[in-house]
């Protein structure tokens, strides 16, 4: 298939951005706009998956996170046919600064932007978009692992009734995983699988061995585990917070 | 700076860069303008996008998809970008050089727009390759028309302006309605689908293959219902039993009024009866009924194609615009109708899953049958 999801080759960029805790950073900054600026899922997770792109090709030194997350907001909203103004999400993004830094703030959602300060977001998201396509030669077309895994749980017969509770738990993790470099390392049907295989081992579910399922899928059984691990570690990080 | 120097600095146009000089304008499309242009070391001829770059909106999402998708897409009857550039005012895309569109090419080469036939059936067979192709790789077109196909010198099409494309994953998600020139826009979309997917490009190729034979757009609409009741006229309104659900569509209305389904031989008899078999499955109402660009590629229609380079095109592109005789037609008519009959044979086993619908469409069929036989118009019910 052509329009695979590019993998970085170089890896070191993007694991010291996540190692910093800063990739983790951004992508929650990234899902807290989007939910306010009422973005489907999708370009959510489009948004996420550009930035960790961008950061295994780019070092956070040289272009600030915050640019970057204003930028494929923007970027994101274009490819996925929900387009948002520059304004919607400069002041969205203005509001949740404030929020963030004094949680107590409830008036923050309605606070404007000064008319200089909004002047500069605009610059940088649009200088933002132009890095973001340059340094990815265009390469912003995501392909994500959840239709993938809906589609692994049906033929598995893990979809519905009584297994509603593992797919729902897959399916957060799912959403989890996209938020971490995993998606410039691996294929989306890979990282569908990995979701199932961490899911079946935490909720004690069986699943066909003779032959082992994910063989169907074409995932092999190391980068099932390494996936594994990255979520494991992700979700270490959340609870020492 | 001297008189000389800025004249010289001046060739360089802006948005073009040492690598390429940009020559004459070659057109304006929406967001864009083309320019010829030329390899500085290459001396290759190359067609130049310039895209301005809007200091409010960004990058236009047109060609962040047109870029995102073509740099992926290389096969021979898809128009290859060989390059981006970009600086702070304009992209630029670097496109392979094509001679003409459809469009100008029929108007120049064709009698009254219309090509020969032989011509029809290679460009044809080309744009349905292109098609599958696009299709095989997940990249929906959703904006083919004559002038978003390109010819050359040696009757190569090439599928172009992917500016409206997109990619379709699975599940296929709710896309925008707002897609293809609305001539050749599918009754599906037109009616307010928003899940459409392969089909909705077979319908617009229908469109094409129709009007490159006939010198005329086949349904050529003024505004959305207008299109719709061009449609209507044609093939008939749909109604719950010709088309499954249609009147739970968004933009459906208990007031269209009923038209009954022309003969497509009537309104086109310049072409063949086994290419208008092919047609027929390509403009059906229900998209998923309508034949994949694969399938299309191998209909019987498909068996005397020449394709560029091989033999029997030279005479092809010498020929002037003229149809065959008649007693050619004929001959050629009756070997081909015999291929369609062993083709239906074999497709009827495959078709039984739509045990309903097929009914219908062998109905259609027969009725065609006598249309041809007898010149009648269609049973009145």
């Amino acid at each position: 298939m052509i329009l695979a999801n590019s993998v970085a080759k170089d890896t070191h960029l993007i694991r010291e951005c996540a190692a910093s805790g800063d990739l983790f950073k951004a992508t929650n900054l990234i899902a807290q706009c989007g939910i306010l600026l009422k973005l489907p899922q999708t370009a959510i997770a489009t948004a996420q998956t550009i930035l960790i792109r961008f950061y295994s090709v780019s070092s956070v030194n040289q272009y600030p996170i915050s640019d970057t997350v204003l930028g494929v907001l923007f970027l994101a909203s274009k490819t996925e046919e929900c387009a948002r103004k520059i304004k919607d999400i400069v002041n969205v993004y203005f509001a949740l600064q404030i929020f963030n830094n004094q949680p107590n703030a409830e008036t923050a959602a309605f606070v404007d932007v000064p008319y200089d300060t909004y002047n500069e977001y605009k610059d940088a998201i649009i200088q933002s978009e132009i890095h973001i396509l340059a340094r990815l030669g265009f390469q912003v077309h995501v392909q994500h692992p959840h239709g993938f895994m809906v589609n692994y749980l049906q033929s598995l017969g893990l979809a519905t009734g009584e297994h509603t509770e593992f797919a729902q738990y897959c399916w957060n993790c799912l959403n989890d995983l996209v938020r971490t470099e995993v998606v410039v390392y691996f294929q989306p049907n890979v990282i569908a699988c990995a979701a199932i295989y961490y899911g079946s081992r935490k909720l004690n579910v069986a699943l066909p061995t003779t032959p082992p399922w994910w063989e169907l899928f074409d995932a092999v059984l190391e980068d099932m585990e390494v996936i594994s691990e990255h979520l494991e570690a992700l979700y270490e990080r959340g609870r020492r917070k | 700076m001297s008189q000389a120097q800025q004249q010289t600095a001046a060739q360089p146009a802006a948005g073009s860069n040492e690598r390429y000089l940009r020559l004459e304008k070659l057109g304006e499309g929406t967001y864009a303008t083309v320019y010829k242009g030329k390899n500085r070391i290459t001396n290759d001829i190359v067609a130049l996008k310039e895209i301005h770059l809007d200091p409010e909106e960004g990058a236009p999402s047109t060609a962040i998809r047109e870029i995102s998708l073509m740099k992926e897409l290389r096969q021979n009857n898809i128009v290859r970008l060989y390059d981006v550039i970009h600086n702070d005012k304009t992209l630029t895309l670097v496109f392979e050089y094509m001679d003409q569109d459809l469009k100008k090419f029929m108007d120049t080469q064709g009698s009254h727009g219309a090509l020969q036939p032989a011509l029809c059936k290679t460009f044809l067979f080309q744009l349905l390759k292109g098609i599958a192709f696009c299709h095989e790789n997940r990249v929906l077109h959703r904006d083919l028309k004559p002038q978003n196909l390109l010819i050359n010198s040696k009757m190569e099409l090439k599928i172009a302006d992917f500016g409206l494309a997109r990619a379709f994953g699975i599940p296929v998600n709710t896309f925008s309605n707002e897609v293809v020139t609305l001539w050749y826009r599918a009754p599906d979309v037109l009616l307010g689908s928003r899940n459409y997917s392969t089909s909705i490009d077979i319908w617009s190729a229908g469109c094409i293959m129709a009007e490159i034979y006939s010198g005329k757009p086949l349904f050529p609409g003024k505004t959305n219902e207008d299109q719709l009741m061009r449609i209507f006229k044609l093939l008939g309104t749909p109604t719950d039993q010709t088309w499954p659900h249609v009147s739970e569509m968004p933009e459906y209305k208990k007031t269209f009024p009923y038209y009954p389904p022309q003969s497509l031989a009537a309104k086109l008899p310049v072409i063949e009866p086994v290419g208008l078999d092919l047609l027929t499955r390509m403009i059906q109402y229900q998209p998923q009924l309508r034949i994949s660009a694969k399938e299309a590629m191998n209909h019987a229609y498909f068996v005397d194609v020449v394709l560029p380079g091989g033999p029997g095109m030279a005479a092809l592109q010498q020929q002037p615009a003229a149809l065959p005789s008649q007693a050619a037609i004929q001959l050629q008519q009756q070997q081909q109708q015999a291929q369609l009959q062993q083709q239906q044979q074999a497709q009827y086993a495959q078709q039984q899953l739509y045990a309903q619908q097929q009914q219908q469409q062998a109905q259609y069929a027969q009725q065609q049958q006598q249309q041809q036989q007898y010149g009648q118009h269609p049973p009145h019910q």
